[in-house]
């Protein structure tokens, strides 16, 4: 029996370790493995280890302390699988499952503790920076988000790609204005050419000569997490990156619609919200760069997205521009 | 039973008070003590003298020592003191930082100060004191390293990670300071020390396997935090190495000494399970400023969107301005187009107001302001009510409504420029009513718009609709004024 408890503590243990490592991985069967994990510990180990502790004491103590204990960590860990898998009711057991081991278990702990003469201190500070640990992780688990959003992401790229093609279509029946065509096709070939590096450095071949060839699938985006590949291209490739460079390509683009003689007052109106712009700062105490308003990280996907919607706003300007006439 | 005389008593306190034992009531216990063994000694037929020299080698003049010292750390007022500073300490601000990030996931007002206190309390009172005891009650006083690179290092990420979640500058390099001195300077020492301490070489490598993959594991979220490439085979290594090796051994070796369920196997196997899944959780989640990417994205939207209106008005006022055979002909088209277009456009801003109202809970007014600064929205990360809203239990929700009202839209507006393939290449594209299909997956139009999409990245949605709207308009009101002026 003891060693079917010992040993059903570590499968516990080692099926969370491969639950989540497919997770991460993207592999089938993922959830399967989390929910069996879970299952071990809560309603195998966890019982039967209490009981056995409980029962193996010569003078029996601390009973209301192992069912807490057990109570606390059943739901804990029962909410933590309902969230990591996405089921209904995450939310409220989340509610209850976060606070408990810090309002139910540590104070009955003490409790029972507390006229135990010859209780080892190594165990109270065990339990107490234990529970520290999970206190500071669950708060920083908390700042983040569930990286599904990274799709919602990948979709809203697909639909600046959509609205540039549209203005692009404009395009071919206009007549060219002080050389603004060429501006623009310059700029956009540009970032075209960025997006072409970002993608064929995390292994998405979708680009042939700078230029994009295939279409994007939201659902088929490779390494849409990784920062490593936006890091290089926008602020350290030939020591400064692209940024700075692109920043500066945008101002000329932008100074050559504005000064033009033929721009009506709106599009010079939307040339400057739309490029280069930092108004929506409406955060009263800090100022954003216009580089943190546009590339607020730096995920693949993030940046690519920036960059489509710079290039879909220079098409807009310069189709607006043009079809003005 | 043989009992002490008066003067062999006497004998024995002097020995006491020559250990230099200043402490009465300890003095008196121990004289009490003493007399007792040396009794039970002499009632197996020694004399006293025997008897206590005996006793004597038992106790030893060091042993009464170290007795009065022990005793000392147990009624010494400093460290009871700090014993109980470390239990209430720690109590209210772990019940603080549990109640604080409840708060903050469900968006609800003073979960900022209830970190900055929970924090304070936590690494100020709690963890100093925890450390400060754990020092008394190690009684070696070469360990002070141990501690002082423990101490230093747990604030400095503690204080870290509240500078992060307030968005304080400085957060970054805490962080790492933190993370690097517990891996690279705390474990090396605890490593160093509980290596001196093992028995037998087989203890000494498991202590060191064991320390060895813990400062993998946990060094695998200091690379992620520095985005340093390489975390995910840090992550992956260590795991394997802690809980699929590590742990079995140690397990095996607890089962051999012990042979009984102690409390700190159990506590062992809870804390593995909390580990993995916080730092797995925390590797496959993002960082909340990827919501950042929408609000920006909606605001250029909607601004493109402003920018049409007014270029579509003035479209319309140069229309009535035109000769009345155009108005004859054109008057019935344009007047259905601008009534389409307007009730779709409106159908759509209304979507967008009951959805804030929903999540945010807040009224009709504000709604309307937050959709036009987005980032004012409070649950930008709710997806419950978006699903709820917009795709209902059995796709019955708004979503299929919109689906429908787009596709009637494009139908009449179709009718009105049947001879334009441009223009209808157009609104087939732009708005776009398929369901995605590959080969291997499928999605219906509006699960593939809304399922499991958070609010603020919704929005854009919507703002992309509006803006596609507005673009067609344009067009289809050109093709209608530009074929009548043809005829």
């Amino acid at each position: 029996m003891k060693k079917f408890i010992y040993i059903s503590g570590i499968v516990a243990a080692n099926l969370i370790l491969f639950g989540s490592i497919f997770k991460i991985m993207h592999w089938p069967g993922a959830n399967i493995l989390l929910v069996l994990a879970i299952f071990t510990f809560c309603f195998l180990f966890l019982p039967l280890a209490l009981i056995s502790s409980y029962k193996s004491q010569v003078i029996k103590k601390f009973k209301w302390l192992h069912i807490v204990t057990f109570i606390v960590f059943f739901i804990t860990l029962v909410s933590a699988l309902f969230k990591i898998v996405h089921w209904p009711g995450a939310g409220i057991l989340m509610l209850i499952g976060i606070p408990l081991p810090f309002v139910l278990f540590l104070p009955v702990y003490l409790f029972q503790i507390r006229k135990e003469k010859d209780y080892a201190v190594t165990n109270l500070l065990g339990v107490m920076l234990g529970l520290t640990f999970v206190a500071v992780f669950s708060v920083l688990l908390a700042m983040n988000i569930s990286r599904n959003i990274l799709n919602s992401v990948a979709f809203d790229f697909v639909r600046v790609q959509n609205a540039a093609d549209f203005n692009q279509s404009k395009l071919a029946e206009v007549k060219d204005i002080d050389g603004i065509k060429q501006k623009s096709d310059d700029l956009c070939q540009f970032i075209e050419a960025m997006k072409c590096e970002l993608l064929t450095l995390s292994s998405n071949n979708l680009c042939e000569n700078d230029r994009q060839t295939m279409p994007v699938d939201p659902y088929n985006i490779f390494n849409m997490d990784k920062t490593e590949a936006s890091d290089l291209v926008l602020y350290r490739k030939n020591e400064t990156g692209d940024l700075p460079v692109l920043k500066e390509k945008i101002q000329e683009f932008k100074n050559a619609v504005i000064s033009s003689m033929k721009t009506s007052d709106e599009v010079k109106k939307l040339t400057n919200t739309l490029l280069l712009s930092t108004e929506e700062n409406l955060a009263p105490d800090y100022t954003f760069t216009w580089e943190q308003l546009e590339f607020p990280t730096m995920h693949l996907i993030a940046v690519i997205d920036a960059l489509q919607r710079i290039q879909s706003n220079i098409r807009l300007i310069e189709a607006e521009m043009l079809s003005g006439q | 039973m043989e009992s002490l005389s008066a003067k062999q008593v006497e004998i024995i306190s002097a020995d006491v008070q020559m250990a230099k034992i200043t402490f009465t009531h300890l003095a008196d216990d121990l004289i009490d003590h003493i007399c007792c063994e040396v009794e039970t000694e002499m009632s197996s037929g020694k004399s006293f003298q025997d008897a206590y020299e005996k006793v004597r080698q038992l106790f030893g003049i060091r042993e009464l020592q170290k007795i009065q010292e022990n005793t000392r750390y147990l009624i010494d007022k400093n460290y009871k003191n700090m014993k109980k500073m470390m239990k209430v300490s720690g109590t209210i601000s772990l019940i603080m930082l549990g109640l604080a990030t409840v708060f903050k996931i469900f968006h609800w007002p003073g979960a900022g100060p209830g970190f900055v206190f929970g924090f304070f309390i936590l690494s100020m009172f709690f963890f100093p004191s925890a450390i400060y005891i754990n020092f008394r009650d190690s009684h070696q006083k070469k360990n002070g390293l141990l501690h002082l690179t423990a101490l230093i290092g747990g604030i400095a990420f503690m204080v870290g990670v509240l500078f992060k979640i307030m968005h304080w500058p400085g957060a970054g390099v805490m962080l790492v300071v933190g993370t690097g001195a517990l891996l690279l300077l705390f474990m090396p020492i605890l490593l160093f020390v509980s290596l001196k301490k093992a028995k037998t070489s087989k203890d000494k490598m498991l202590y060191s396997m064991g320390v060895f993959a813990l400062i993998i594991f946990e060094m695998s979220f200091l690379f992620k935090m520095m985005h340093w490439p390489g975390s995910s085979v840090l992550i992956l290594f260590g795991s394997i190495l802690l809980f699929t090796v590590f742990l079995p051994m140690y397990t095996y070796k607890n089962f051999k000494e012990n042979g009984r369920i102690t409390g700190q196997y159990i506590f062992l196997v809870t804390t593995s399970m909390f580990a993995i899944i916080f730092t797995f959780l925390l590797s496959i989640n993002v960082s909340k400023n990827v919501l950042e990417n929408f609000i920006r994205q909606d605001y250029i939207t909607m601004e493109v969107v402003k920018h049409l209106e007014v270029r579509n008005e003035k479209v319309y006022t140069e229309y009535e301005k035109m000769s009345d055979s155009i108005h004859l002909q054109c008057d019935s088209s344009v007047a259905v187009l601008k009534k389409n277009t307007q009730d779709l456009y409106d159908f759509i801003n209304e979507l967008k107001i009951q959805l804030v109202q929903a999540t945010d809970k807040t009224d009709k007014k504000t709604a309307e302001e937050m959709i036009v600064n987005t980032s004012r929205i409070i649950a930008k990360d709710n997806y419950e009510v978006v699903h709820k809203i917009m795709l209902g239990d059995a796709n019955n929700g708004k979503a299929t409504m919109l689906k429908e009202k787009i596709e009637q839209y494009k139908t009449s507006v179709l009718a009105l420029t049947v001879s334009n393939p441009r223009i209808k290449f157009l609104i087939e594209k732009s708005l776009n009513t398929e369901d995605y299909v590959t080969p291997e997956f499928k999605q219906t139009w509006e699960e593939y718009r809304f399922s499991g999409t958070v609010l603020i990245a919704s929005l854009p949605v919507f703002s992309d609709m509006e803006m596609n709207v507005k673009q067609l308009e344009y067009e289809v009101l050109h093709s209608i004024i530009c074929k009548s002026n043809n005829l």
